[in-house]
This record gives structure tokens, sequence and C-alpha cells, in this order.
């Protein structure tokens, strides 16, 4: 009982962040399990990846709602995240996993502050406005990101976030409603395979999914009117977080 | 502007009902799971299979409005992500 509550907050959590930031929540969610509700790491990840997807439907809809969501950008990203991904799972092995880390630490450390210092962008900028010009660099931009996240391990969104708002020029607000609807379909499939191969833990699960579907609703809701300094603010803390993540491990070896 | 016909009302109307179904759905189960009801672990495994379903269902959804609105490229690009996606799922199931 006590668990089960535990799980429902740990979900209502990572849903409230998850959707008023645009993200798929993982971030929040895999050390909300792992260190507090006490769920070994192999049973945590299944779960947190089946709550992104249940994330992306309850925190997109305010997104769409609001007319901010670049659909086109979304099909376009889904795929070659998804492709990127295939790629850098097959490759994983033969490419090392510690400096990858250490590079991605420092490209994420540099994303933070980017972000935090802006970019003049159109407010109502959409992808079909820059169509040719951005093409390649999109294509280009969600391979390399879905395979990094495959080599490294981490979710989608907390990088292709940045990637939208600092690189392609999308305004904050259509990048993190793009982000929102776009990882509930590459976790999708990951979703599948853990649920064939018996690994999503019900209980946990059921738990995460009650909590999530409400908090992702309420911080989609919250997100389509946030102040976008706030949101910078908080997405500069995540994104520091995850640096402090990402080269934990390897620089604890090297020492 | 062709852009301008595309209408996510559908998308947004079919994601609202999906969410109502999973939030009763999965309150349901909690209460099942204070009961300690026999079935309530196949249960939540069918929770799941919905929730996979209807993300299937939406890519579709998104697929059609795309055609519907003459974006001929994305009608395509979305069926080709349904089509990965299962052969992801594929793949890992016969290997």
């Amino acid at each position: 009982m006590l668990d089960f509550s535990l799980y429902l907050l740990c979900g209502l959590v990572a849903g409230l962040l998850g959707g008023y930031l645009g993200l798929g929540g993982g971030i929040v969610m895999m050390p909300f399990l792992t260190v507090i509700a006490g769920v070994n790491v192999k049973a945590a990840v299944p779960v947190s990846i089946t709550a992104i997807v249940v994330n992306s439907l309850a925190a997109s809809s305010e997104y769409l709602k609001k007319g901010m969501v670049d659909l086109e950008l979304v099909v376009i990203l889904s795929v070659f995240m998804v492709l990127g991904n295939i790629t850098g799972s097959l490759l994983s092995e033969h490419i090392p996993g510690d400096y990858t880390r250490l590079m991605l630490t420092v490209i994420v450390v540099y994303a933070a502050f980017s972000l935090l210092k802006g970019r003049r962008t159109t407010e109502r900028m959409t992808f079909a406005d820059n169509r040719a010009r951005y093409l390649l660099i999109t294509t280009v931009v969600a391979f390399v990101t879905g395979a990094l996240s495959a080599v490294v391990g981490i979710g989608g969104g907390v990088v292709i976030l940045p990637v939208l708002y600092l690189v392609i020029g999308l305004p904050l607000s259509t990048a993190r409603g793009t982000t929102s609807l776009m990882i509930g379909f590459s976790a999708a499939a990951a979703t599948t395979v853990y649920f064939l191969n018996g690994q999503i833990e019900p209980v946990i699960v059921s738990g995460v999914i009650l909590g999530i579907i409400v908090g992702a609703k309420l911080g989609g809701f919250l997100g389509t009117m946030a102040k976008p300094l706030v949101i910078k603010l908080m997405l500069f803390s995540v994104l520091l977080y995850l640096a402090f993540r990402l080269a934990y491990e390897p620089v604890r070896e090297l020492l | 502007m062709r852009e301008k016909i595309f209408k996510v009302d559908t998308l947004i109307r079919l994601q609202q009902v999906i969410w109502y179904i999973i939030l009763m759905y999965f309150a349901a189960l909690a209460a099942l799971f204070m009961l300690d009801f026999e079935g309530v672990l196949e249960l939540a495994g069918y929770g799941i299979i919905f929730i996979i379903a209807t993300t299937a269902l939406r890519l579709v959804v998104m697929a059609e409005e795309f055609r519907k609105s003459g974006l001929r490229r994305f009608w395509a690009l979305s069926y080709l992500l349904i089509l990965i996606l299962a052969g992801i799922v594929i793949g890992d199931y016969l290997l």
C-alpha cells in the first residue's frame, strides 16, 4: 500500500515536471524510483519508458490545443531519431561509452548556458517556414541525437529540446510542445519490446501511470502558460543535473 | 499555405478520449490492487497493451490528417515511422 502510494507520487512529480517542461520525465523518474522508492534499475527503466508514452499523451494534448506543436517536425524527428537509436544500439559495443559520455557532458553544459543566454527567434516561426533551409540539419541532428541517446543510455527529450531551440531555432514553446509529442512515439517501440519480454513490473507501472497521467495533464496545462524565463531556468537546472549524471561515472573511474 | 488546412482537432479529441480511458482504467486497477484482487496483474498487462495500441492509432490519425491536407510526404513518413517501430518490435521478438 505504502509502496503503491510512492509509485503514484513518483508518477505525479515526474508528470508535472515533464509535462511542464515538455520532457518525458525519465530524468526525474529514474532517480525517484531507484533512490526513494527503492526499485532496482533493471525494473525501473521499463517502467520509466512506459510512463514516457503516457506522459506524452497527456501533456501533448495541451500543447496541441494551443498550437504549440510542429507536427511535420514531429514526424521527421521521430523517424530519424528512431533510425539513429537503432544505429546507436548496433554501434554501442564498438564506441567507448565513457568518452562519449564526457563529450556529451561538454555539449550539455554548453547547451544549458546557451539556453539561459537565449537566442533570437521569431515567436511564430515553424519548421514549414524554413523547410528548405532546415531539412538537412534537422534530419542529421535527429539521427545523431538518437544515436547518442542509445550509446549513452539517456532519454531523447532532454537532448532534443535544446537542439530544437538552439540549433533549429524554434520558439521555446513550440520546441517543448514538439518534444512532448514526439518522445511518446519513440518510447512506444521500447515499451512494446519490454512488455513482450515480460520486463514491465505491473504493480510499479500501474502506480506510476496513474500518477503520471494526472501530473502530465496538469503540467502540460501549466506549461502552456509558463513564462519563458521560468522554463529556461528550470531547463538549465535539469541540463546541469544531466551533465552531472553523465560525467559522474567516467570521472569516478578516471580518478 | 497548405499547412493551414491541417486540422489537429481529431488528434486532440482522440488523445482526450484515450486519456480518460487510461485514467479510469488505472484508477480502477489501483482500487483492485488495494483489495488484493486475484487477476489484477493480468489486467495491468491489458492496460499496457491498450497504451501501445493507442499510440499506433494516434500515429495513423496523424498520417491520415497529413493525407487530407495534401502533405503526401509527411503522410508517407508517418507510415514509415509505424513500419520502423513495428520492425523493431518484430525484429526483437524473432531474434
